[in-house]
């Protein structure tokens, strides 16, 4: 199993917070800037990959009990999603790589992707 | 103008049955109304947060919390982008959960559009704070057991879904 600890060291990312969780062992790891896209995903545990370093994101992650979030292309997150982070209880990490370069090198660790289940339209 | 009305139901599943399940004895009930701010997007998403946080504490199974979640958040961070105000009410009891979001607004003039997937009239700012992808509607649809979607051009929008805690 992968955890996010490797994907730390893989990616070569700062941890903002939850260094006591770097253990965690992420089910499933999806990557998207949209915050309706992430919530597509269906299934638990996931670890989120985004470029996106807005507070939307931390509401989506509480809704999703993501088990980590890594922020690429050098997005330093203000201190306001390091703290609610924080009290969620869930580690945040940042990388300089690119959303390509990170998610390729996530994948190599061997980490699965998340089931995504685009919702249909209506009938 | 006129309210419109869209329903969208599990099979098995319709307006008796959401009637019925909403029904139970008061110390069965547990209800919560959170207000919802058109515009506060940095508190988008606190109701569906907390109402998370109550169906988790019922011991309601993992799965069906997230649905409830991601719902609930949908529906209020809609309100949040598109309307001027609205509330977000949840109805607990052993049978379902029973979820109202409604709002002042300026209403939906096409339902059925509203629901494709990718269809969006989110401005380029909403965009910047992650929004816009045109997946909420049809994911509130996606997650729910039963969803009505009631709204009058220039009033404003109610929608009702439900989540069923027992098989029917
Ligand atoms: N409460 C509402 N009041 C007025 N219009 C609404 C409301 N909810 C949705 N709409 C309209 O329906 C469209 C589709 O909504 P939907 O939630 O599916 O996608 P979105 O909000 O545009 O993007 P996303 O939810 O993926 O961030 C919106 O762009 C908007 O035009
Ligand atoms: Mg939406």
């Amino acid at each position: 199993m992968v955890t996010i600890r490797d994907i730390v060291e893989a990616v070569d990312a700062e941890v903002m917070c939850g260094e006591d969780l770097l253990d965690r062992e992420p089910q499933c790891v999806i990557a998207s800037d949209l915050v309706s896209d992430i919530l597509c995903c269906r299934e638990e545990g996931p670890f989120l990959i985004t470029g996106l370093a807005k507070i939307q994101i931390l509401r989506a992650a509480d809704m999703l009990d993501l088990v980590g979030i890594c922020f690429v292309r050098g997005k330093t997150p203000e201190e306001e999603i390091v703290d609610s982070a924080r009290q969620l209880g869930l580690p945040v990490i940042c990388t300089s790589k690119t959303m390509y370069e990170t998610c390729g090198l996530v994948f190599k660790l061997g980490a699965p992707s998340g089931v995504y289940i685009p919702p249909s339209g209506a009938e | 103008m006129a309210w419109r009305e869209r329903i969208w139901a599990r099979e098995g599943v319709d307006d008796d049955t959401i009637e019925e399940c909403t029904q139970g004895q008061p110390d069965q009930v547990i209800e919560i109304e959170k207000p919802i701010v058109g515009g506060d997007f940095a508190r988008a998403g606190a109701g569906a947060s907390e109402i998370k946080r109550l169906v988790k504490k019922l011991a309601v199974p993992p799965a069906v919390v997230r649905r409830v979640a991601v719902a609930c958040f949908e529906g209020e961070v809609n309100v949040t982008v598109y309307a001027t105000r609205g509330t977000i009410k949840a109805r607990i009891t052993p049978a379902c959960i029973f979820v109202v979001v409604a709002d002042e607004g300026p209403g939906i003039p096409d339902i059925e559009q509203a629901m494709q997937p990718g269809w969006t009239t989110a401005t380029p700012e909403v965009r910047e704070m992650g929004f816009g992808a045109g997946l909420g509607l049809p994911n509130i649809r996606e997650n729910t057991d039963y969803l009505k979607v009631r709204s009058e051009v220039g009033t404003g929008t109610i929608l009702e879904f439900a989540f069923l805690l027992r098989d029917i």
